[in-house]
């Protein structure tokens, strides 16, 4: 065994040396990554090498270090072991205590502009107050930019998912700028969500106009309700009013609407809950995975289908699982990094 | 209006948090995309590349004098970065029990107890440290130096193979052999989980 771990350990360093150049191509990070593939010891000397090296960060403000770091050829003059004699052993912990800074920071931008981003982590939800009286519900993992004019209010939106209520402004327009569209509304309550697959809209009060980044909205736009094709379009440019959700596919771009009964429910997710009703599992993992750093990964292929109807508990990942324990038969297995989904 | 002093601290306090923004957002630029290639040899699932990388900003965002601690230009700044990446992968996948520990005897509040850990706030075996530590100043000069420049001084290896005027791959086997070496070292025994200590 001795020679296959020094083997493991010889082949993890010089991996995770790699990684550690600092110009990486993705190929190469993919092809010595230790978590994608089944070769524990590699992967065991792999996090272990990593996490050694986050223990020396605080070498590097060691003194005696410093000095040699500078001065490379005391070295070769005093002999190792002399050297090592020599030098004081004093290494110092530094602690240092981490300000909290809210998450709300001004953004660099030319005068007149006021700009601010806001952001969520993993698993947060907050809600932000606009100098306007508009108010934006974060969701988890979001990420915005909102700056206010003379003429406008407008919103970047990068990533995540976010509700919005405008108070009335006829001279400014709020514009949501979500990169595959764009939204202008005059006051009304929607609710955008944005992942690298899907651009997903849904109006609770009022209308919106939804078109694309390029051009700004024309007032004679037909509504969605309009559009033919089954609910299907792939128009640049329509109205949404209360009710009325818009998918985008980003890949094909192909575009699909659909009217909801009951408006109000839309962005369930801002009383804290996540609602499924008949959702397949698959589905549902990867909604509840949004919330959670720990992913959870479907590894029976018997299972993905199966249909789940429940409310879960935004933060209550524990008690998600546990109930898909009971109700649907499922087996979870919690392993360090992940976790894992069986049939019984 | 009268400027009162507390009008004047808050000027400050806004002109801090606007180069504050700056200071993120060239980090942002310059370092994003190196970031994510980074992610990409060490996560198990590319759907927490996104994740990781906003957590990484997001505690960049909470330091004091992140424009002293990164400024512009400055060689460190991308080690640092991966630095704390690699600090959050070590958070979620392992739960150091003397990290804890720290939190729990310091009071964290609930909602920091996963993520309010700066790359400072490591509380490494001193006798370890000490170890490897003798490891450093007594190995090959070539390894010291290679290993050296790259850790604490965030040099790239293109840039220490320049300085030692050697290949590229000959930086990564100076490094890679050094590493190999403080393993040999450390307290952790291989095959053990790391974090576990003896």
């Amino acid at each position: 065994m001795a020679n296959r771990t020094s083997l493991n350990r010889q082949r993890a360093a010089r991996n995770l040396a790699r990684t550690l150049s600092g110009d990486i191509d993705s190929q190469t990070a993919r092809s010595v990554n230790p978590l994608t593939r089944d070769d524990a010891l590699y992967r065991d000397e792999f996090l272990a090498a990593a996490e050694l090296l986050a223990d020396l960060e605080v070498l590097a403000d060691d003194p005696d270090l410093q000095k040699i770091m500078d001065e490379p050829d005391v070295l070769k003059t005093d002999g190792r072991s002399g050297l090592w004699k020599l030098l004081s052993i004093a290494a110092s912990v530094v602690v240092t205590v981490a300000v909290v800074f809210s998450l709300n920071w001004p953004v660099d931008n030319a005068e007149g502009v006021d700009t601010s981003r806001y952001v969520t982590r993993v698993g947060e939800q907050k809600t932000v107050n606009l100098k306007d009286g508009s108010t934006i519900t974060l969701n988890t993992a979001t990420q915005l930019v909102v700056s206010e004019t003379q003429s406008e209010r407008r919103v970047i939106f990068e990533r995540g998912e976010a509700f919005f209520e405008v108070h009335p402004d006829q001279n400014r327009p709020f514009i949501v700028d979500a990169g595959y569209r764009t939204i202008t509304v005059l006051g009304t309550s929607f609710n955008v969500h944005k992942n690298p697959d899907l651009l997903n809209i849904a109006v609770s009060e009022g209308e919106i106009a939804v078109h694309s980044s390029e051009e700004s909205a024309s007032g004679v736009a037909p509504m969605l309700s309009e559009m033919n094709g089954g609910g299907q379009a792939s128009r640049d440019q329509f109205r949404m009013s209360a009710g009325w959700v818009m998918d985008l596919a980003v890949n094909d771009g192909q575009l699909t609407g659909y009217f909801v009964e009951d408006s109000a429910s839309l962005a369930k997710w801002r009383s804290g809950l996540v609602e499924f009703a008949g959702e397949p599992l698959h589905k549902v993992v990867k909604e509840l995975n949004r919330y959670s750093w720990k992913k959870i990964l479907i590894e029976d292929p018997q299972i993905i289908d199966r249909k789940i109807f429940a409310v879960f508990k935004v933060g209550r990942m524990d008690q998600a699982l546990k109930g898909l324990e009971n109700t649907l038969q499922v087996k979870v297995t919690h392993y360090h990094d992940r976790i894992v989904l069986t049939g019984q | 209006m009268t400027l009162t002093n507390r009008n004047i601290v808050d000027l400050n306090h806004l002109r801090q948090k606007e180069k504050q923004g700056a200071v993120l957002e060239r980090l942002y630029r310059e370092h994003g995309a190196a970031l994510r290639s980074f992610l990409l040899s060490r996560v198990s699932n590319e759907a927490e590349i996104e994740d990781i990388a906003q957590e990484v900003f997001i505690r960049l965002a909470r330091m004091d004098d992140l424009q002293e601690r990164l400024p512009s230009g400055c060689e460190r700044n991308r080690a640092y970065i991966f630095q704390i990446a690699n600090n959050i992968l070590i958070d979620l996948s392992r739960r150091k029990a003397v990290r804890r520990e720290y939190r729990d005897h310091h009071g964290a509040r609930e909602s920091e107890k996963q993520f309010d850990q700066a790359p400072e706030i490591i509380l490494a075996d001193r006798e370890e440290l000490m170890a490897v530590k003798k490891a450093i100043l007594t190995m090959k000069p070539e390894w010291r130096r290679a290993f050296m420049l790259n850790r604490f001084k965030g040099w790239s290896h293109k840039a220490i193979s320049q300085e030692m005027g050697v290949s590229v791959k000959q930086v990564e086997h100076y490094i890679a052999n050094a590493i190999v070496r403080l393993r040999k070292v450390s307290l952790r025994v291989g095959g053990n989980p790391p974090g576990e200590r003896r």
